[in-house]
């Protein structure tokens, strides 16, 4: 069984392609630091730099304990550059994609990968807590281990007062919480999180996506 | 006096202990949703999920502790417990590369796809 990537060897692959390709990708270093000190960084890959071209943003790795999605994308993005460098289409398993339709991708749109938005919490997931979820800012735990890290998927502003929004009926542990030892935990407030700021940025620069 | 064990035993032959988290498959009535299970407490976000049996049966894929298996049961809910999810993990986690296969990015991954 292939091995899993780790956060090192996601943003080390990030770099592989970036020197590998200098002509079609560049890396981009993300503004917001995570609580445990690292920096993020997220892939664009495009033929030319025209600004009138559609952008599709991927982000992966946001639920900690939600492995193989950094995998997708790194994987993903290897193989297009391989692919379009090459001439060449991709097939998987039945599904095959032709060389123009890989044109179409790297040459009539703009593709930004940020293949692990979460990566204190991929870790932890990795080598502590499996089940870890979120992400891992201890802001709100009072020192409980359990009560440690914001849902990233919790945090952005779309709902996020999702009392205001939904009937009390629909309110579940699955929605959102509002109790930082829930593993749905949205923050104290909207893009409160460095995580949820990074992908925001990508949001704003790219705009629209 | 025979002292009695701090483990239960799981209908579907797996002991669950109250401390240990487990993953599992809660039976939901055809006209339920997981709010039926919300005092529960299960861990349910993001759990791919079962279409409903061949005899229309729904079962919720979700965590939850040994407490909370003895709490469905004693409600009267079917619960069949998948694996300890603490080992489960950790059989998992050795499936984590180490180090750097891409050495810094002096490497780089090679990619699912097939070149056609």
């Amino acid at each position: 069984m292939a091995l899993i990537l780790n956060t090192t060897e996601i943003a080390s692959a990030l770099i592989n392609f970036e020197a590998t390709y200098p002509e079609l990708c560049r890396r981009l270093q993300l503004p917001k630091k995570t609580y445990e000190g690292r920096v993020c960084h997220a892939l664009q890959i495009a033929k030319g730099h025209a600004q009138h071209k559609p952008v599709v943003l991927i982000i992966a790795g946001v639920h900690a304990r939600e492995w193989g999605g950094p995998d997708i994308v790194v994987n993903f993005a290897g193989d297009l550059l391989r692919a379009y460098s090459k001439g060449k289409g991709l097939q998987y398993l039945k599904k095959t994609f032709l060389a123009r339709d890989i044109r179409t991708i790297v040459e009539e749109s703009t593709l930004v990968v940020f293949p692990c938005v979460n990566p204190d919490g991929v870790e932890f997931s990795h080598t502590k807590r499996y089940l870890w979820r979120k992400n891992r800012n201890p802001a709100h735990s009072k020192g409980d281990a359990k009560k440690i890290g914001v849902d990233i998927n919790r945090n952005y502003d779309f709902m996020w007062d999702f009392k205001k929004f939904f009937h009390p009926a629909a309110w579940t542990d699955s929605l959102a919480s509002d109790n930082p030892a829930i593993e749905t935990f949205h923050g104290p407030e909207p893009f409160s999180e460095p995580e949820t700021q990074n992908v925001r940025w990508l949001m704003d620069r790219f705009n629209p996506v | 006096m025979v002292r009695r064990s701090r483990v239960r035993r799981a209908s579907s032959g797996k002991r669950v202990a109250p401390g240990k988290t487990y993953r599992l498959l809660v039976e939901v009535g055809p006209h339920e949703t997981p709010r039926n299970l919300h005092h529960f407490r299960l861990d349910h976000c993001c759990m791919p999920q079962r279409p409903a049996d061949e005899n229309g049966v729904r079962r919720l894929h979700a965590f939850a502790s040994g407490s909370t298996v003895k709490a469905l049961r004693k409600a009267g809910r079917k619960v069949k417990v998948l694996a300890d999810a603490d080992k489960e993990g950790k059989r998992l986690q050795r499936h984590i590369g180490k180090g750097d296969r891409f050495r810094g990015g002096r490497r780089g991954p090679v990619g699912v796809g097939k070149l056609v």
